[in-house]
C-alpha cells in the first residue's frame, strides 16, 4: 500500500486531521476514525471501496485531477479559500451558514522506491479558523465604516449626505438588500433621509401610522425583525412589504433629551440573523448621525446668539457715542460761562472760590464725556491715529504734568526714571500722553495719601518699555485679567471722591494695542500696590531725534468782526461774551436764514457756524454764503460734535476753512483768529 | 556562471508554457482572468543572488519552497515580497483589503498558487530534461530575505547556481511581481543548460 499501517497509525495519533489513503487504482487502502467519526462510514466499510464510487462529487467537482496529478509524484495543495471543502461532511458548528465542514487538504504521492504506490489525503477541518476570519473582517470592515462616518460627521457635512453615506456603509457592511435613514418631524410625520435598495418611486414621507416600523424609536434597544410575516407589529408595514422585506434590524437614532431624532433601518429580502455586533454597528453609527443632527442644532442656536449680542453690542457703542455728544452740548456754554467767570475780575473769595470748583469740576465732567467718546469712537474703529516721531520723555513729561494736580493733592511722592539717551517713538503724540495720564492718574488715585508713584522706561531690543508702578490699594488675582474691561472698576472701600466711570483703562489698552504694543497689569494683591507695563515698538537707536517743529505763535490778533451761528442760544451767547471780553466785535444768529441777514448786514470776517441748524444746516447756509459774491470772503469755520475724517471732508467740500469739535476751546479759535490777517475793507 | 542571449531566451519560451498552464489553473480556480509572464530570466552564482533578487523583492519575503530530486535535483523557489504576497492573495481569492497579515487561510492560498507554479514548471522542465523528478511537499516560509539565502548555504559542499526567472501576476488590472529561483548544483546545472540548448537547437529547426 506504501503506507504501513503502523505508520499510518501513528500518523493518526499526532493529529486532529482525516487520513484517507489509496493504491495507484485511488481504491481506499487507509481510512482513519476522524473520517469514520465525521462521515458515519466505518474503517472497514470504506476500505476496499473505490474513492470516487465513495465520494462522486469529487469527479463532477473537478477534484479528480489532483489525485492523478499526485499519482504522478506531484503533491496537490488544496486551500479552502478556492475550494471550501473536499469532502462533503457536517459543519462542527451547528446552527451556522455555510452548513457544511470547511476543509483544508494536502494530497501527496505514497512512494515505493521509485514508484508511486498511491495517495494519502489529509484533511483538516478549517470551520472555525474560517468563521473567525470573517469575524474579523466584518468588524474591521464596521470599524472601517465607523471612522469614515465619524470623519464624515466631523467634517461638517450637511445631515441628508451624512445619512447617504451612513446607510450605504451599513448595507455594504452587513451586507443587507435595503437600508433607510429616517427623520421625524416636529408635526409626528416620518421623512426620509436617505435610502438603498428601495425603489425609486418609493413614498419619502410616512404617517406613524402607515410605517409601522417607526415604533422601534419608541424602544432603546435595537428591534430585529427575523421574519416580517410572523411580526405583528411589522406586518402591516406596506412599504417593507411591498418590497419584499423578510428580515430586518431597526434602532433608533437619539435626539435632544428624550425625543427621537429618528431611525435608521437594515433590511434584507432572504430571512438571516443579525448578530450582537450587526446591532452594535448599526446603533453606533445611529449615533454619530444623532450627535452630527445635535452638533448642527446647537450650530444654529450659536449662530444666533452670536448675531443678537453683535447686535445688543452694536446698539450699545451706539448709545454710549450718542449720549456722549448729547452731553457735550450742554458743556459748551457751562464751560463758556465759566471761561467768562474767571475771566471777569473779582475781589469776592467766595465768587472766586465757586468759580475755581465750577472749573474744576466742569473740566471733570469734559474729562468724563470725553473719554466716553473716545472709548466708543475706538471700539467703532472711528479714530485714526495721527502718528509722528516722537520723544519719549517728551511724553513722559507732558503726561506727569497731566497728573501733577492729583499727584501734589493727595501728597505722593514720584519717582521718575528714563534712560539718558532719547528714545524715539512713531505715536500719536496726543494718544500716547493720554495713556501714560491715565496710567499716572490711576496710580494717584488709588493710592492712599502719601504715598509713592514710579514711572520708568528702558529700551528692550527693539521695543520701549513704561512701567508706571504705585503703592496703592494694589488687585486681587481675579481682577489682574478684568481691568482693562470696560466700566469694571476694584469694589475696594475707599475714598471714593475721585470717581470714574471704569474707562481709563479700557481706552489706555485700546490705544496702546492700536501702537501695536501690549499693556499689561502686575500686583502682588490687596494692599500690595500695583504696576502697569506698557510695551511700544521703538524706532532704532540711530533715528535722527528730532521731531516735527511746532509752528511759532502768531503775533497777537486785533479785534475781529465775528458772527456765530447756532441754535443752542446759551451756547451761542456765552461764546459772543467770551469773544467780545478778549476784544472782538461778534454778532449771534440761531438759525440759516438769520445767520445769512446778518452775514448780509455786517460783512463778518469770521463766521462760526454750528453744522446741526433746524430747516437750513451749516452745510446748506455755507454753501449759499459762497454763492454769494459779498460774503465769499467770510472764513467759514465749522463748529460740530463730530470729528472724524468723513466729517471733515464734507466741511472742506461746503466751504469752511476750519473745522472744530464741540465744546469750543476759546485758545483754539483765538489761534485761527491770529492766523488770518485782516483783510483790506474789512476794518 | 551567466546564460547566453539564447539560453535566455529558450528558458523564457519554456517558462512561459510553464506560466500559461499555471495561470490557466488560478484562472479556472478564481473565476478571474490572469495572466502570468517572465519579465526576465538571469543566472547567478549563489553567492551573488542576493542583489538580482533586490529587482523583484525587498524586506520580508513570503517564499514557496519545494525540493525537487531526481537525475537533476535542487531547490525551486517562489518568492514574493509580504505586500506583494498580501496584495496577490487578496486578488486571487478576493480576500477583502490586503493586509500584511498574512493569516493562516492567506498562506494556504499562497502555498496552493506557489505549488501550482512551481509543479508546472518543475514538469516542464522534466518533460525537457525527459527525467522524472521526485517532490518534496511544498512550504511556505516569511522570512526575511537575508535569512532564506543563508539557508541554502546551510551543509551545502560544493557550489550552486541559481537560474532566477521573474514573474509577473496580474489580475483585475493589478500587477504583482515576484520571482522563480531554481538552485542547482553544477553538475545538474550543466545537464539542465545542455538540455535547453538541444530543445533550442530542436525547435529552430523543426
Amino acid at each position: 500500500m506504501g503506507l504501513s499501517p503502523g505508520l499510518f497509525g501513528q500518523l493518526d495519533a499526532i493529529g486532529d486531521w482525516g487520513l484517507l489513503a489509496t493504491d495507484r487504482t485511488l481504491t481506499i487502502t487507509g481510512w482513519n476514525r476522524w473520517l469514520a467519526q465525521r462521515t458515519g462510514v466505518a474503517a472497514e466499510d470504506a476500505v476496499g471501496r473505490r474513492l470516487f464510487d465513495l465520494f462522486p462529487d469529487l469527479v463532477s467537482r473537478g477534484f479528480e485531477r489532483y489525485f492523478r496529478q499526485a499519482l504522478v509524484g506531484q503533491t496537490a495543495i488544496l486551500s479552502q479559500r478556492f475550494h471550501k471543502y473536499i469532502l462533503p461532511l457536517p459543519s462542527p458548528i451547528s446552527g451556522n451558514d455555510p452548513e457544511r465542514m470547511q476543509q483544508s487538504a494536502r494530497i501527496v504521492p505514497l512512494v515505493a522506491g521509485e514508484h508511486v504506490a498511491g495517495t494519502l489525503t489529509i484533511l483538516e477541518d478549517v470551520t472555525e479558523r474560517v468563521f473567525r476570519e470573517a469575524d474579523l473582517q466584518l468588524r474591521n470592515r464596521q470599524q472601517a465604516a465607523l471612522a469614515y462616518s465619524a470623519r464624515s460627521a466631523l467634517a461638517g457635512n450637511d445631515i441628508a449626505d451624512l445619512c447617504r453615506k451612513m446607510v450605504r456603509q451599513l448595507a455594504e457592511t452587513i451586507g443587507a438588500d435595503f437600508a433607510e435613514a429616517l427623520e421625524v418631524q416636529p408635526d409626528g410625520v416620518w421623512a426620509s433621509l436617505a435610502g438603498i435598495g428601495w425603489s425609486e418611486s418609493s413614498t419619502t414621507v410616512f404617517e406613524a401610522s402607515e410605517a409601522t416600523r417607526t415604533l422601534a424609536v419608541l424602544q432603546s434597544e435595537p428591534v430585529v425583525v427575523r421574519e416580517l410575516h410572523a411580526t405583528p407589529q411589522f406586518r402591516s408595514d406596506a412599504h417593507l412589504l411591498t418590497h419584499g422585506v423578510t428580515s430586518g434590524l431597526i434602532v433608533r437614532i437619539p435626539g435632544r433629551g428624550a425625543q427621537a431624532f429618528g431611525l435608521l433601518g437594515v433590511y434584507t429580502r432572504l430571512q438571516r440573523r443579525f448578530t450582537p455586533d450587526e446591532f452594535q454597528f448599526a446603533q453606533a453609527l445611529a449615533d454619530i448621525i444623532g450627535t452630527a443632527a445635535e452638533r448642527k442644532l446647537l450650530e444654529a442656536e450659536l449662530r444666533v446668539r452670536a448675531e443678537e449680542l453683535a447686535e445688543a453690542d452694536r446698539r450699545k457703542d451706539e448709545f454710549l457715542a450718542m449720549l456722549a455728544h448729547e452731553l457735550r452740548n450742554p458743556l459748551a456754554p457751562v464751560r463758556n460761562a465759566v471761561q467768562i467767570l474767571q475771566a471777569t475780575r473779582t475781589d469776592d473769595p467766595v465768587v472766586v472760590r465757586l468759580t475755581e470748583m465750577l472749573s474744576r469740576q466742569v473740566r471733570h465732567m469734559a474729562h468724563l464725556v470725553d473719554d466716553l467718546l473716545d472709548v466708543s469712537r475706538i471700539t467703532r474703529g472711528k479714530v485714526d491715529l495721527q502718528k509722528e516721531h516722537v520723544i519719549l520723555t517728551d511724553v513722559v513729561s507732558r503726561a506727569v504734568e497731566i497728573a501733577r494736580p492729583l499727584i501734589e493733592t493727595r501728597r505722593h511722592d514720584l519717582n521718575i526714571s528714563l534712560p539718558p539717551d532719547p528714545i524715539l517713538i512713531e505715536a500719536d503724540p496726543t494718544r500716547l500722553t493720554q495713556i501714560l495720564g491715565n496710567l499716572l492718574n490711576n496710580a494717584a488715585k488709588y493710592t492712599e495719601d502719601g504715598g509713592h508713584i514710579w514711572v520708568s522706561a528702558i529700551r528692550d531690543h527693539c521695543d520701549v518699555v513704561v512701567s508706571v508702578r504705585d503703592s496703592g490699594i494694589g488687585l486681587a488675582p481675579e481682577m489682574l485679567s478684568r481691568v482693562f474691561d470696560l466700566f469694571t472698576q476694584e469694589n475696594r472701600t475707599i475714598d471714593r471722591s475721585q470717581g470714574g466711570l471704569g474707562i481709563g483703562l479700557t481706552l489706555v489698552k485700546r490705544l496702546v494695542e492700536m501702537h501695536a504694543g501690549t499693556v499689561r497689569a502686575t500686583s502682588d494683591g490687596p494692599g500690595r500696590g500695583s504696576e502697569f507695563v506698557v510695551r511700544l515698538p521703538a524706532l532704532p537707536a540711530c533715528q535722527d531725534v528730532t521731531t516735527d517743529a511746532k509752528p511759532s505763535e502768531p503775533p497777537v490778533a486785533s479785534s475781529r468782526r465775528l458772527l456765530i451761528v447756532d441754535d443752542n442760544v446759551d451756547s451761542a451767547e456765552s461764546m459772543a461774551e467770551l469773544l467780545t471780553l478778549v476784544g472782538h466785535q461778534v454778532r449771534t444768529a440761531h438759525d440759516g436764514p438769520a445767520a445769512l441777514r446778518e452775514a448780509q448786514a455786517h460783512r463778518p470776517e469770521f463766521v462760526l457756524l454750528d453744522i446741526g441748524l433746524p430747516r437750513m444746516d451749516g452745510y446748506e447756509v455755507a454753501r449759499r454764503m459762497r454763492d454769494n459774491p459779498d460774503l465769499r470772503s467770510a472764513t467759514l469755520i465749522a463748529m460740530t460734535g463730530y470729528g472724524q475724517d468723513e466729517d471733515r471732508r464734507k466741511t472742506h467740500e461746503a466751504g469752511f476753512g476750519y473745522h472744530l469739535v464741540k465744546p469750543l476751546n476759546l485758545e483754539e479759535v483765538s489761534r485761527i483768529l491770529r492766523a488770518i490777517p485782516t483783510r483790506h475793507g474789512d476794518v | 556562471m551567466t546564460l547566453s542571449d539564447s539560453q535566455k531566451d529558450a528558458v523564457t519560451e519554456l517558462v512561459n508554457i510553464a506560466f500559461s498552464r499555471t495561470a490557466a489553473a488560478l484562472s479556472e480556480l478564481t473565476g478571474n482572468r490572469v495572466e502570468l509572464t517572465v519579465p526576465e530570466v538571469s543566472a547567478h552564482p549563489i553567492g551573488d543572488l542576493l542583489p538580482a533578487l533586490g529587482k523583484f523583492v525587498h524586506g520580508e519575503v513570503a517564499t514557496v519552497h519545494q525540493i525537487f530530486g531526481g537525475p537533476v535535483s535542487g531547490d525551486a523557489f517562489l518568492l514574493l515580497d509580504i505586500e506583494g504576497a498580501a496584495r496577490l492573495v487578496s486578488l486571487l481569492a478576493e480576500a477583502g483589503a490586503p493586509t500584511t497579515q498574512m493569516g493562516a487561510s492567506a498562506r494556504e492560498v499562497l502555498g496552493e498558487v506557489g505549488n501550482i507554479l512551481l509543479n508546472a514548471c518543475l514538469g516542464v522542465f522534466g518533460d525537457l530534461l525527459e527525467v522524472r523528478f521526485t517532490f518534496a511537499v511544498p512550504r511556505l516560509h516569511l522570512d526575511s530575505l537575508g535569512s532564506m539565502l543563508d539557508s541554502l548555504l546551510i551543509g551545502v559542499d560544493e557550489i550552486r547556481h541559481a537560474l532566477l526567472i521573474g514573474a509577473r501576476f496580474r489580475v483585475k488590472a493589478s500587477e504583482v511581481t515576484g520571482c522563480m529561483v531554481l538552485v542547482l548544483g553544477v553538475t545538474s546545472l550543466d545537464m539542465f543548460v545542455a538540455a535547453i540548448e538541444d530543445w533550442a537547437e530542436r525547435a529552430t529547426h523543426s
